[in-house]
């Protein structure tokens, strides 16, 4: 079948929109129809580089759409669920599968880095015949995909796809990491790091476990104020000034739990020095894979925690059902997270805005 | 009254025998007769400048011994009591303290940077008149101590002193970094970097968990032989082989739960890092000098790696010392195979070169 596809063929270069030649569902795979996919800023950092993937792929990874072929064996999804996509396998056979660490799943590096399905092979071919990867395996900047049926989680029928579809990443990523990385306990003070979608993200689930004190810390005076309007209870522009000082002042001491959700050796050094004695810092941002972390020794004679959090530590057939929940019940806010909703061919202008830091999330609909 | 204790002038100079004045125990402080003292590593950072302290300075924190005498206001404790100093006051009213995190006690930061009592005043006096300060507000290198009455930790009558005073300190910093700070399961992994008395601790306390794989680091030979008498199931001489890749081959190319570093170099605490496996975690229990950095490279955080600290092994010692007391009791926690001698007071400089050339795991000074 035909589908149109936005697809990365070098680093730096704009994403190329065009028609892909898609080969239907092998066993245990299923085809979906996205509905939407958001652009995340994982897009951004493999199409520039800063995370290496096998090219050409058609990028995106956060997606929701409707079931429209099973292969043998699916035994998860019928034709016509609603899914969303999540970014594990969950194999079910790893170490870290069977510890119900799937967000560790070790055929998740197969996927990320080399784009293919889970038995080595790709799905798309454009007009010259030329083999296309995916994504993360979902390649959700693609009308239609083939994704392993792992991945594929099912969701209650009357929620948006449109809307959930931010759950696929940015959200469980963020949610997950205030959730399930760490413990936060009713009254606890945190500080976040960056307000794009993670970081939005991250300041919902501190709200939903109760956090006491909130800090947003961003440049961007936008992004500050849907950072208040989702949860914080502070919000800091760190220009200029003395962040880890003033995160410390407004804590009175240091925070419970500081994160990071901008992926930068600057900033994540700034986490280990806001929490308090026995605090901890949960980087969840990516940084360039050759980054060097400093850590003053001081810290751990205060016993602090310094910690990454990968894919909001979750299990996503338990966990990404439950943020459509907690979406329909009106304690996860979506739609305030969403800055615009564009077609496939606006793509490259939306990388160049969020290059520039602007808007917390756009969202491509497809047609 | 008038005591015999070891005093240090400065940094780098060998310890003086001397006869100090000690003034009686003011409010909420006691008197305690030294039985005998652990020498434990900080004490040899301090001595060498790796960890600071004003001067002349009785050194020494790793004490056992008997109520003497009680000041106003202590109710808990009275003459004849066995005790184990603690290296925390547990003030009971700092923030730390109401959390329950006694080893965070705002109070024990002022002993061990002031090396005074809680009220900023020494008790021990030279001949002459000069101020002496005590190491954490401790100073068992002295026959007697004064201590505030929170850091003196009751154990039973029959608890023998000169074996159990080494929990004061390195006992409980290593055993507690593994049963309290890492909290290890059974069935789990481990590896420990330096097999002195807190690294020995640090593999018992994997034991007592239920680790079954426990990797000793260690490049004296002796110190591997007592780690596997202690609990390690393998050993690693890190000066003949690549530690980290060791650890990963040990445990299926995957590496260990928790890995420990137990000697203070920044060298060590970046290598554990390497030997952890996925959603691991490096637990920092040695005391490197406070300028430096650990660094690491950000790749382990998408495996969710985890690095920490471990103060004075995460413990309450009201809760934490008679539990240990009780372990050794019992036979699980040895403590009379970590002691490598027992020593007077006057050989303290021998032990202290002894300590420099990284041999044997403790010496006890032995008070008559």
């Amino acid at each position: 079948m035909k589908t149109k596809a936005a697809v990365l063929y070098a680093i730096g270069a704009p994403l190329v929109i065009e028609e892909l030649e898609l080969e239907g569902p092998k066993e245990n795979e299923i085809l979906v129809n996205y509905t939407a996919s958001g652009i995340c800023h994982s897009d951004y950092s493999f199409a520039h580089g800063v995370l290496p993937t096998q090219l050409p792929a058609v990028l995106g990874h956060e997606g929701a759409g409707v079931v429209e072929a099973v292969g043998a064996n699916v035994t998860n999804v019928k034709v016509g669920d609603h899914i969303v996509a999540a970014l594990t396998p969950a194999c079910g056979k790893c170490t870290f599968c069977l510890e119900s660490k799937p967000f560790l799943c070790a055929e998740m590096s197969k996927v990320i880095w080399e784009g293919c399905l889970l038995d080595g092979t790709k799905r798309f071919k454009n007009s010259k015949g030329q083999e296309i990867g995916q994504l993360v395996c979902v390649g959700t900047f693609s009308e239609r995909a083939v994704i392993p049926a792992g991945m594929a989680i099912k969701v209650d029928d009357k929620a948006p796809l449109d809307t959930i579809c931010l759950i696929g990443c940015g959200v469980t990523t963020g949610v997950g990491a205030a959730l399930n990385t760490v413990d936060i306990k009713k009254g606890d003070s945190c500080a976040v790091i960056g307000c794009g979608g993670v970081g939005l993200s991250i300041i919902q689930g501190a709200r939903i476990a109760g956090a006491g004190m909130i800090i947003a810390i961003d440049p961007v005076a936008e992004k500050r104020e849907l950072a208040l309007k989702l949860g914080a209870t502070h919000a800091i522009d760190p220009t200029g000034i003395n962040i880890v000082k003033e995160v410390r002042k407004v804590s009175k001491g240091g925070v419970h739990f500081a994160f990071e959700a901008l992926g930068l050796k600057v900033t994540i050094e700034q986490a280990w020095a806001m929490p308090r004695a026995t605090g901890t810092a949960v980087i969840v941002g990516v940084p360039r894979m050759d980054t060097e972390i400093e850590l003053p020794v001081l810290g751990f004679f205060g016993e602090k925690h310094f910690k990454g959090s990968a894919y909001g530590s979750c299990v996503p057939s338990k966990d990404i059902p439950k943020y459509v929940d907690l979406f329909m019940t009106g304690e996860l806010k979506l739609d305030d997270m969403i800055t615009k909703r564009i077609k496939l061919e606006d793509v490259n202008t939306a990388f160049e805005e969020m290059g520039r830091g602007e808007g917390a999330r756009s969202v491509i609909m497809h047609g | 009254m008038k005591i015999k204790a070891a005093i240090l002038r400065g940094v780098n100079q060998p310890f003086e025998i001397v006869e100090l004045e000690l003034a009686p125990p003011k409010e909420n402080e006691v008197l305690v007769k030294t039985t005998a003292s652990g020498i434990c590593h900080s004490d040899y950072s301090v001595a060498h400048g790796i960890l600071r302290c004003p001067f002349p300075i009785v050194l020494g924190h790793e004490g056992a011994g008997v109520v003497v005498e009680v000041g106003p206001g202590v109710t808990d404790l009275k003459p004849g009591d066995k005790i184990i100093a603690a290296l925390t006051p547990s003030c009971g009213a700092c923030t730390m303290c109401k959390e329950g995190k006694e080893f965070m006690c705002s109070g024990m930061g002022k002993l061990l940077t002031d090396c005074t009592q809680l009220d900023g005043t020494t008790r021990h006096k030279t001949a002459s008149g000069e101020d002496v300060y005590a190491l954490c507000g401790v100073g068992s290198f002295g026959e007697y101590m004064v201590m505030p009455s929170g850091s003196a930790i009751k154990v039973p009558d029959d608890t023998r002193l000169d074996t159990t005073c080494l929990i004061g300190c390195g006992v409980t910093t290593g055993t507690g970094a593994a049963l309290n700070t890492a909290n290890v399961q059974p069935g789990q992994s481990t590896a420990v970097i330096g097999c002195g008395g807190v690294g020995l601790s640090i593999i018992q306390g994997c034991r007592i968990g239920g680790s079954t794989t426990i990797i000793a680091i260690d490049p004296m030979e002796e110190k591997r032989e007592l780690a596997l008498s202690l609990g390690a199931t393998h050993t690693i001489n890190p000066f003949e082989e690549d530690a980290a890749a060791k650890v990963k081959e040990l445990t299926g190319g995957l590496g260990v739960h928790y890995a420990f570093e137990a000697l203070g170099r920044v060298e060590t605490m970046q290598q554990t890092w390497d030997m952890i496996r996925p959603t691991g975690t490096c637990v920092i229990v040695g005391v490197a000098s406070l300028d430096q950095s650990v660094k690491i490279p950000s790749a382990g955080l998408l495996a969710e790696y985890e690095i920490q600290g471990s103060c004075y092994g995460s413990s309450t010692p009201k809760r934490d010392i008679p539990r240990f007391v009780e372990l050794y009791k019992s036979g699980e926690l040895k403590l009379d195979e970590m002691i490598t001698q027992r020593i007077g007071l006057e050989d303290i400089d021998r032990a202290f070169e002894e300590m420099g050339r990284g041999e044997g795991a403790r010496s006890v000074i032995m008070y008559s």
